[in-house]
């Protein structure tokens, strides 16, 4: 009976802009998230398991920044830098001395990390919950699409995700210093017998990943709740989709984190008691066909 | 002269100095010398993590339960102290901080302000060490219902589940009666509280409007950040009303993500625990029309007692009490009104205290005459008041008030538990 309602949903161009723009939403917001732990990971060789804390730091930060300036714009572009600036700072400091150490260290710092950040906003903020509420610029009725209703806001979440994706893709491919990363992902030694500064790369990657987890929650922050430990809710899919669309693959990630949020959206109208499992199958169904990811490269 | 009498003068000033800072340094170990130790509780909670604000508030709950007894010289004629630890909700680190508490700290009575998942397990540890425990927070009913699990050492002075459900079902079949509301869903977050609670509503629901069908329930995980799957999908099979165990943060994220989608136009929503201080905190805008069950709320009842209690609770912490500062005060004023009336910290003694004690309470319900009351048959908190209504935007935020007699909801209860065969 439910399984009909998928198939029913299936023949209605509102219900299936419902869902797409439903899944297009949750997919944003992962990409982000994944896209910076899959860049990070490629890079410099660190599963950065503290990247939820990122995405909570992004959100508490817009949440302080849209108080004191009221301008959800700049608080966008400032909240997301400055978790990017944290993250080079997180980098320099602690990240770079574990670089050659073995994985379990890795663990154990970010995990440290994730307890420390954790509670540091919890002395900061306060340890309840809290919302920031949609922007005044949102606060309108639903956009109407082929039927449906969209939230203006979410809109807006999808367009940023699309254009982040489109610029991460130009940087890396057309650009120079894209060249030097994807080169420096592929063999660091021979960029730094170049003459590149590679230590400098990490720092510089570490930060282009800081501030996509930053920019997710920045996006996320206003339309979910926020409260110290809200990385942890994340982290998962974002390895899922790490996962499914191959380590290091940017378009992995991009459509990786498509295909859970379509999963779970149309899963959730067929089956609705099973929903949040599908994301695994998905994950299972990937790992066994395909060990490496969607996109990801023959020996990683 | 002149230089000798400066000096006499600041040898004065010197000396009275000393004498002074000699007596009260002197005064305060002798004070402490002569009064009895004070009487110890072990407060474990989670402090850390998503869901701090359980361990925060409650301990703010029962500091000042604490400082009110203090100030009036104690019970028995010694001061009431509490140490607290953080649990970061894992079973086995509650049941550690327990026995410690027991063993190394000596305190006379534990108070867990644990998740149910830990408190099942403490549970075990006041049995075993044969220590007074107040459970303040596990709403399961089964804590104090099952007497596969009971034991004589703890008592609950938290609410209990199949109270709170027993209400709102009768309360929504009243609201869905004079709506005509037929269609029914549900959201809950899928871990025991959430299924038994959703299951309870849609019984006592059904039993009292059988027009009344479930047409669709949707269990997202707890903690879960993004619900607008679901969302979408109830919007598509249009129920005529929903009914939600979410609470805290995900309520919240929740509620706002609903707003944008105009869910709350579509279909009547009906949840336990949206009147809540930290929740309508958070909420930007509070949607009005919800129907909602109560949890702490300074009108509920509507009295000057726990207008005061309000107050205080405000006075000092610059915040609004929370269900879990009720569910500790409540536990502190059972325990020390225990002690008081066994005239004697022996556990044998507070036990055959609390058994039946009859407490004024701030929020005791207006039909038990402001009393709540620890069960003596399972060692479980009743009279408490317990109303549902509709959310305005203003402050008292809820109005409407609706609230079941104890008489009835007592017989719902004994019949529920009849029909588990315990009882």
């Amino acid at each position: 009976m439910e399984l009909m309602k998928l198939v029913d949903c299936f023949s209605s161009l509102s219900c299936l802009t419902t869902q797409i723009t439903s899944a297009l939403i949750m997919a944003m917001v992962l990409f982000l998230l994944a896209s910076g732990l899959s860049l990070i990971f490629g890079v410099l060789g660190v599963l950065n398991f503290a990247h939820g804390a990122l995405y909570m730091l992004g959100a508490y930060f817009t949440y302080t920044l849209l108080t004191l300036l009221g301008n959800f714009g700049v608080t966008v572009i400032l909240a997301s830098i400055g978790v990017g600036v944290f993250g080079v700072v997180f980098e320099r400091i602690f990240i770079k001395r574990i670089y050659s150490s073995p994985l379990l260290y890795q663990l154990l710092l970010c995990y440290a990390f994730i307890l420390i950040l954790d509670d540091l906003v919890k002395i900061v903020w306060g340890y309840e919950f809290k919302s920031i509420g949609l922007p005044a610029a949102f606060r309108r009725p639903p956009v109407k699409l082929f039927g449906s209703f969209v939230p203006s806001y979410y809109l807006f979440i999808i367009i940023v995700g699309i254009v982040v994706a489109i610029a991460l893709w130009l940087f890396l491919s057309r650009t120079k210093y894209g060249k030097i990363i994807r080169a420096t992902a592929h063999s660091s030694e021979m960029v730094s017998a170049l003459g590149i500064n590679v230590s400098l790369i990490y720092a510089g990657v570490f930060a282009i990943g800081s501030f996509l987890a930053g920019l997710g929650g920045v996006l996320a922050g206003p339309v979910r709740s926020i409260y110290p430990g809200m990385g942890a809710s994340i982290i998962i899919e974002s390895f899922i989709v790490v996962v499914v669309g191959g380590l290091g693959s940017i378009s992995g990630a991009f459509i990786g984190a498509i295909l859970i949020g379509l999963m779970r959206s149309f899963g959730i109208i067929g089956f609705p008691l099973i929903e949040e499992s599908f994301v695994f199958i998905l994950m299972a169904i990937v790992l066994i066909i395909r060990p490496r990811g969607l996109f990801g490269k023959e020996e990683a | 002269m002149k230089k000798k009498g400066l000096t006499r003068r600041e040898f004065m000033k010197a000396t009275a100095a000393g004498t002074a800072g000699l007596a009260v340094s002197s005064l305060l170990p002798a004070k402490t010398a002569i009064a009895q130790p004070p009487i110890k509780m072990g407060f474990v909670s989670i402090f850390s993590g998503r869901v701090a604000m359980l361990g925060e508030t409650g301990l703010k709950g029962a500091q000042l339960a604490a400082d009110e007894y203090n100030a009036k010289g104690g019970v028995l004629g010694r001061k009431i102290e509490i140490i607290h630890r953080d649990s970061a909700g894992k079973i086995e680190e509650a049941v550690r901080i327990a026995r410690d508490f027991v063993v190394k700290d000596k305190v006379d009575f534990l108070m867990d302000h644990s998740s149910s998942r830990e408190a099942f397990a403490v549970k075990e540890v006041s049995r075993d060490l044969k220590i007074i425990t107040m459970v303040t927070a596990s709403e399961t009913t089964d804590h104090t219902a099952d007497p596969k699990i009971w034991t004589p050492y703890s008592f609950r002075s938290a609410r209990q589940s199949i109270h709170d459900c027993c209400v709102s079902g009768y309360y929504a079949a009243k609201v869905s009666k004079e709506q005509g509301l037929t269609r029914w869903y549900s959201i809950s977050p899928d871990y025991a509280y959430g299924h038994d609670s959703t299951e309870r509503f849609f019984e006592f629901l059904q039993k009292k409007n059988p027009e009344a069908k479930i047409v669709g329930q949707l269990w997202p995980k707890l903690f879960e950040p993004d619900y607008t799957p679901h969302i979408t999908k109830m919007l598509g099979d249009k129920p005529h009303a929903f009914h939600s165990a979410l609470w805290g943060g995900d309520l919240v994220a929740f509620i706002e993500q609903a707003i944008m989608y105009g869910l709350f136009e579509q279909c009547k929503f009906f949840s336990n625990n949206t009147a809540e201080p930290p929740v309508l905190k958070a909420l930007k805008k509070i949607p009005e029309g919800l129907h909602t069950g109560s949890r702490y709320l300074r009108n509920v009842p509507d009295t000057p007692a726990n207008h005061d209690f309000a107050d205080r609770y405000e006075k000092k912490y610059k915040e609004s009490p929370t269900n879990w500062s009720q569910e500790v005060y409540s536990g502190m004023l059972f325990l020390l009104e225990g002690i008081k009336k066994a005239k004697s910290l022996e556990t044998e003694k507070v036990i055959k205290a609390m058994k039946g004690l009859k407490v004024k309470a701030p929020w005791g319900a207006p039909d038990m005459d402001g009393y709540i009351t620890m069960r003596s048959r399972d060692h479980t908190n009743i009279g408490y008041a317990i109303a549902w209504g509709r959310t305005i935007s203003k402050e008292p935020y809820v109005t409407d008030l609706y609230y079941l007699p104890w008489s009835e909801i007592l017989k719902e209860e004994e019949e529920y538990l009849k029909k588990k065969g315990w009882l």
